[in-house]
């Protein structure tokens, strides 16, 4: 009965530990050479060296920048793909200038980033921006466009005025749509702050990487990606998680959240 | 009855453009009178446009031509004073039914606990205590909709507004919920506009029924409803006035989709 | 539609780019920031024209589109096969699966140290990483549209005398080239995006080495002209990707 429950667990779970056990195996029986390919046991090994008092001021330092260009791309995003949704003019004036940064790696801008700011932190976060600010615009825009014609009119047989429309019925409507593209754009947030802070940076994880790398100390710079990995694959399972309680409204039969 | 008129459509057009460029007029020329407490039905053929007659009656959509006033004013567009309650995907889905409730109750100048109060006292008459807290999600059909007339009522119009309100409802609880709109409507007096394809229901609910013809909609006639209503359903839906008055209605409204079908 | 027609309706659509072209131009020649920070726009173009006039644009951008075409052509075959066998067999499924979830969300990019070290700096671990970038995108895509396949599509064919063969055929495959098009759509910016990302910070030519090269020189404009190579090529892209997908899959009414 618990083992029901426990089973689609165990199941996700398999393929994972039997890979990670083949990979022990093939490093100890010698079948790769533990100089280009670090066993578990050897990456484990590096990091409880490396301890938390080496990786967490990284650790920190990289998700404070994530978190701070994530975020404000999460509010921008939504307030403009709000905008661009309810206002066509706004939608002729922005579409235009988004979609052409939309063929453009948002890495590339780092070097220019650099240029501007020096190294650091703002080139980091700016890039950060730009990635997040995209993907939380478009599904805004398509969230906030798609709310049922008749759901707006009740709304506004009860007097509510244009503001009160927008907070209290437009936005939590269009929460589902919004909650995809920012779980999209916490994805984007990683990779860019990694590879931004791998060109350039003087602190966070992807210069320790980078650093470890370069000084031919591959354990601990195999290591580091792993502790990166895990800290990325936690973050988006905390936001599904969020998503989930947040959404729990949501009927998932249908795509508009049910009838009536 | 004329200076009772609660609502007055006097030569309502309603033209929209069509997809390939060209119109499309969807009424024309549509007149009735609505009186003051009068529980008025509209019955017509498929995509006569009586909806989009409500809606303009509602101030969703704009009249092309002709007026529509409430209490002898122009009606400029949506307000508190005409509620309505939609088919379906009304709801606020992410809100309780509480929640959903409370949403117009908050906008009225009331205090927070006159707000729980006639919440709690609508839940009661709708008779969905203990579901406070469910989501829309959770609900049945005939339960969602009973919860979108407790909000409808929770404004306080003064005019409601019903669009084929038990349409996707089981044959069933249609039934029961016509018996509670019936109760609803004695027990506050309001001034009610309900849009039907079923002829029956039409005829057991109101007391006059309004025919719209084919489009180009235009109301061609109406029928004032004469029955006992101290009778229980069973009886008076197997009376023979009852049956007298209905293929009346009926007739002429198969014979205005016969009519557009020939078209 | 008459040319005026046209041009009138070109610029309604686009009138806010030239607002920012004409700005940054205005901009920059008024001395507000410094050249160094922002160079004028034409100095920008005038240096891109050179840069093609010259055929130094060409090399970088041949090596690039070269590293991007055979990592995503890997990816295809790969995730497809994959996605596909994952659709069609519980067990390859119970595998294959998990590491498709798990792997999706992951910051590729944090293997590029790894692909270095066992694949040298040149094109093979550009490759690399663009092979891991876009297969997972596919190979879920292809897997979620062969699964999606309605039993009752299933069925009919089967009665209608169809051997197992052939269901596979006329109906798996279509399904599953449906799919395979909506994880391109995804997987060919993710493309471009993994081979520029690896050349900044791997170097060994390309465009985004280049762009790296110039940066550290403090060329400015030859920067601006690099993202600007790498806006166009992104635009072409997506045409030709457009383009195939409406002669491969005119059938397919979802759009």
């Amino acid at each position: 009965m618990l083992l029901g429950r426990v089973q689609p667990f165990l199941k996700q779970l398999l393929s994972p530990v039997i890979l990670v056990l083949i990979w022990e195996a093939s490093v100890r029986l010698g079948f790769v050479d533990s100089e280009f390919l670090p066993s578990p046991g050897q990456i484990l090994q590096a990091m409880r060296e490396m301890g938390a008092a080496e990786l967490l001021p990284e650790l920190a330092a990289t998700l404070f920048r994530i978190a701070i260009g994530f975020f404000i791309a999460a509010v921008v995003g939504v307030l403009l793909g709000s905008w661009m949704a309810i206002s066509s003019r706004a939608n002729g004036f922005f579409y235009p200038i988004l979609a052409s940064t939309y063929a453009i790696p948002k890495s590339s801008f780092i070097p220019l980033f650099i240029l501007w700011f020096g190294l650091g932190f703002w080139p980091i976060v700016l890039v950060v921006f730009i990635a997040c600010a995209l993907p939380v615009v478009v599904y805004t825009f398509h969230g906030i466009s798609e709310v049922p014609k008749l759901r707006v009119w009740s709304a506004l047989s009860f007097g509510v005025s244009r503001r009160d429309l927008f907070w209290s019925v437009l936005l939590p409507a269009a929460m589902p749509e919004i909650l995809v593209g920012m779980r999209i754009a916490l994805g984007f947030a990683f990779t860019v702050a990694i590879a931004g802070e791998m060109i350039v940076s003087t602190t966070g994880l992807g210069k320790l990487i980078f650093s470890y790398g370069e000084g031919g100390v591959y354990p601990s710079m195999f290591a580091v990606i792993c502790v990166l990995l895990i800290v990325a694959y936690v973050a988006d399972l905390l936001f599904m998680a969020f998503i989930d309680y947040y959404l729990r409204w949501l009927d998932r039969g249908h795509s508009s959240g049910g009838g009536a | 009855m004329t200076s009772d008129a609660k609502i007055v459509l006097a030569n309502v057009g309603k033209t929209f453009k069509a997809a390939g460029g060209g119109e499309v007029v969807a009424i024309s020329d549509a007149s009735a009178r609505i009186g003051q407490g009068e529980f008025v039905t509209i019955v017509g053929p498929s995509g006569c446009g009586k909806s989009t007659l409500l809606y303009m009656i509602g101030g969703f959509v704009d009249r092309t031509s002709g007026t529509i006033t409430m209490d002898a004013r122009p009606i400029e567009g949506p307000g508190v004073e005409r509620g309505i309650v939609f088919q379906e995907y009304a709801l606020f889905p992410w809100l309780t039914v509480q929640q959903n409730i409370l949403y117009p109750l908050k906008r009225r100048k009331l205090s927070k606990s006159q707000q729980m109060d006639e919440a709690a006292r609508l839940i009661d008459v709708i008779g969905l205590g203990g579901f406070e807290h469910r989501f829309p999600r959770e609900l049945s059909g005939g339960m969602r909709q009973r919860v979108a007339i407790a909000r409808t009522l929770a404004a306080d119009p003064d005019v409601l507004l019903l669009d084929e309100p038990f349409g996707a409802l089981d044959a069933q609880t249609r039934e029961i919920m016509q018996d509670e709109l019936l109760r609803v409507w004695r027990a506050t007096s309001k001034t009610v506009c309900l849009i039907t394809h079923d002829v029956t229901e039409a005829i057991y609910l109101s007391q006059r029924v309004l025919i719209m013809s084919a489009r180009p909609g235009r109301i061609i006639d109406e029928v004032q409803v004469n029955l006992d209503r101290e009778l229980p359903r069973e009886e008076c839906e197997t009376s023979a006035a009852f049956a007298e008055q209905r293929n009346a209605v009926w007739l002429k409204v198969r014979h205005e989709a016969l009519a557009a079908g020939m078209r | 539609m008459r040319l005026s027609e046209r041009l009138r309706r070109a610029f309604a659509a686009s009138y806010s780019l030239i607002l920012v072209c004409l700005l940054w131009e205005a901009v920059a020649a008024a001395g507000l920031i410094r050249e160094v920070f922002l160079p004028r726009l034409s100095v920008v173009l005038e240096q891109l024209y050179a840069m093609i006039a010259d055929g130094s644009l060409a090399e970088p951008i041949a090596v690039s589109v070269a590293r991007g075409a055979v990592g995503l052509a890997l990816s295809v075959v790969v995730g497809s096969i994959l996605g596909f066998l994952s659709a069609r067999s519980r067990t390859v499924h119970l595998i294959v699966s998990p590491l498709l979830s798990i792997g999706q969300p992951l910051p590729k990019v944090a293997l590029i140290p790894i692909f270095i070290l066992w694949l040298g700096v040149y094109s093979s671990s550009k490759i690399a990483l663009v092979f891991i970038t876009c297969v997972f995108p596919i190979a879920i895509s292809v897997q979620a549209a062969a699964s999606a396949v309605p039993k009752v599509l299933l069925w009919s064919s089967r009665s209608l005398g169809a051997s197992e063969f052939d269901v596979i055929r006329t109906v798996l495959l279509p399904a599953s080239l449906s799919g395979l098009m909506s994880g391109l759509r995804v997987a060919l910016p993710l493309a471009l995006l993994a081979t520029f990302t690896a050349e900044m910070i791997g170097g060994g030519g390309g465009v985004g080495a280049a762009l790296m090269y110039s940066q550290r020189l403090f060329e400015t404009p030859t920067v601006y002209a690099y993202l600007l190579v790498m806006l166009a090529m992104g635009i072409v892209l997506d045409q030709l990707f457009l383009r195939l997908r409406h002669r491969l899959l005119s059938w397919d009414e979802q759009k």
